[in-house]
């Protein structure tokens, strides 16, 4: 029996040693075609690279570099080890996140860490972290372009400032369905103002952006945003009570590149009654829009037909 | 156009939408749910109109049957992904030349169609042999003999959702369905004995999700969290007769687990919390 152990271990590190022998690229090489392969399922790709990264040390620091995204539902630990662990990690999605204050996740980076992240969503969280996300910009070699916070709770006139402030080159922003507490109206106005200013002025490389569920996005605003940042691309929408129909004509027609457009769901019944026939023909106007949302609003068939005719002639 | 979501939209009727899809036919997303007017006959001249669809959504769409399902499938060859929830899909005959393989389907959301019967379930496992996801929740007229011929013959589903299941006993014997990572029990009324079965059909199971299963004890818990060696994730919400010091000998037992749903009674004692409660998140 002990010679069979022996035997067997002894073709273990044969093989072990075969392996080691090849270098890294080619390895990389070999988790890039299996990736490739893999990637047409329902799951994601970090799940194919499990199996190989349990081969060999060699292998897992390999498989490693291939992890790009990163989901975190729970660490109490620290985020260090998961940017030791994979150094080519460029998004973050703490939308699941449970357990510490993101403030207090962040702020345990330590110094010597170095970031690359470009992407990072901290939605569904009671706080803005500011603080914390203070500490990811001095350590972040990257420049963050996508940003989502939606269902975030409280988010402040100075988060806001915060943030057009800090990631001026941003170009996805979510700030859907804030839960904000209502602190009359000043403050209102202010939010509503800054709003204008900041997101149309600051972030002019916004190619993508979510306003859903936001009372102080109106017409003025939207029409702000068309204007100024001119790689928009892509606007959602819905359940915004300020804004009109008409509004939505005038400002599309600022920025006829828009490829995607989302204004679903207004609360308002009597503003669900008034899809004009204007709005359907800016819409027409934007030679590249191929994806359109219109969910639970008032399209006559009259309508449909003055879209399908615009569609048809692009 | 590649997108449309028209999404419990009103006043429109069935010859406008048409005269759109017959003016616009590259589309790839098509989502009419909740369009109370749509029937077999108006769906059926749609759909010559979609051959470039690759995902489409019609649940609540409480009028369309099988016919309906089967002229999606007929016309559009790159069809993956159909959500057809609570429609009356299973109504209506199927002829043989229906039964064609359509080999691009991948994903089926047909929760609350409760005319779906077993027999369709066995007519399916042929039509789509590289389906990965299937949601049946809440199909209450399916029985385990159906359920057990989809898992036997889909060999590549990863998804499988039989929530609200009515039927007592859910057994299920003699296959083994390989890849099989996400099954969704909850609110059944599997018992123990169900779950010593899990292990043996389902060795791949990373996610179950067992909510308000009144007659799981920690018995058949243990059992599957023994066997399961890859299980990431399990929920006990609300699991009245499985008792809560389950939780730390789960997380002893089986270093894969990240995320407990902990059952009704469980309070996390301040001891374990550094011990445990560190690799795997205990909500």
């Amino acid at each position: 029996m002990a010679a069979v152990n022996l035997l067997s271990s002894k073709r273990k590190k044969m093989a072990t040693r075969e392996f080691d022998s090849l270098p890294d690229d080619c390895w990389e090489y070999v988790l890039l075609k299996l990736l490739n392969n893999e990637n047409d399922g329902v799951d994601d790709s970090n799940h194919c690279l499990k199996t190989p990264s349990v081969v060999s040390k060699q292998l897992l620091s390999i498989s490693n570099r291939f992890v790009y995204s990163f989901t975190l539902i729970y660490n109490p630990s620290s985020l260090t080890r998961i940017f030791q662990r994979f150094p080519n990690l460029t998004s973050l999605d703490l939308s699941g996140f449970q357990g510490v204050n993101l403030n207090t996740l962040f702020s345990q980076i330590p110094r010597s860490v170095s970031l690359n992240l470009t992407s990072l969503n901290i939605s569904n969280h009671p706080t803005f972290p500011a603080l914390g996300l203070q500490t990811i910009l001095k350590k972040n070699k990257s420049i963050l372009t996508s940003l989502i916070c939606s269902h975030v709770g409280n988010l402040k006139y100075d988060d806001m400032t915060f943030i057009t402030d800090s990631f001026p080159f941003l170009q996805d922003l979510d700030i859907s369905f804030p839960k904000e507490r209502r602190i009359g109206n000043y403050y209102n106005d202010s939010y509503n103002n800054a709003l204008k200013v900041l997101l149309t002025q600051k972030l002019s490389k916004l190619c993508k952006v979510n306003l859903s569920g936001n009372i102080y996005v109106n017409d003025s605003l939207f029409f702000q945003l068309c204007m100024n940042c001119e790689f928009l691309q892509e606007v959602v929408m819905s359940k915004c009570p300020s804004i009109t129909y008409a509004g939505i004509a005038s400002a599309i027609c600022q920025r006829l590149s828009l490829t995607s457009l989302s204004v679903a769901n207004f609360e308002e019944p009597s503003e669900r009654k008034n899809v004009t026939s204007c709005f359907i023909d800016s819409l027409a106007s934007l030679t590249s829009l191929t994806c359109l949302d219109l969910s639970f609003s008032c399209i006559t068939d009259s309508m449909l037909d003055s879209l399908a005719h615009l569609q048809f002639f692009l | 156009m590649r997108k449309l979501v028209l999404q419990g939209c009103s006043q429109y009727t069935h010859t406008g939408i048409s005269y759109f899809l017959s003016m616009c036919r590259s589309l790839q997303h098509l989502d009419l749910q909740n369009t109370k007017f749509l029937n077999d006959q108006h769906f059926n001249t749609l759909c010559p109109f979609l051959g470039d669809l690759v995902s489409i959504n019609v649940s609540n769409c409480d009028k369309l049957t099988s016919l309906a399902f089967f002229a999606l499938l007929r016309n559009c060859p790159l069809l993956t992904e159909i959500r057809m929830e609570s429609t009356k899909i299973g109504k209506g005959s199927i002829t043989s030349a229906d039964w064609v393989v359509y080999y691009q389907v991948k994903s089926l959301f047909l929760a609350c169609n409760s005319r779906l019967k077993d027999e369709h379930m066995n007519i399916f496992s042929f039509m789509f042999p590289n389906m990965q996801l299937l949601d049946l929740s809440s199909c209450h007229f399916i029985s385990c003999k159906g359920i057990g011929i989809v898992l036997k013959r889909c060999c590549k589903i990863t998804h499988f959702n039989i929530a609200f299941h009515p039927e007592p006993k859910l057994i299920w014997t003699n296959f083994e369905a390989s890849k099989l990572e996400v099954l969704n029990l909850s609110h059944t009324r599997v018992g123990d004995e169900e779950l010593y079965m899990i292990p043996k059909s389902f060795p791949r199971l990373l996610h179950l999700n067992l909510e308000h299963c009144h007659d799981v004890t920690e018995k058949g818990v243990w059992l599957v969290v023994e066997n399961c060696i890859h299980l990431r994730e399990i929920n006990l919400h609300c699991c009245y007769k499985v008792s809560a010091d389950i939780v730390a000998k789960m997380i002893l037992l089986r270093p894969s687990l990240r995320k407990i749903i902990a059952p009704p009674d469980f309070r996390a004692r301040d001891y374990d919390k550094k011990l445990l409660y560190e690799q795997c998140l205990v909500c």
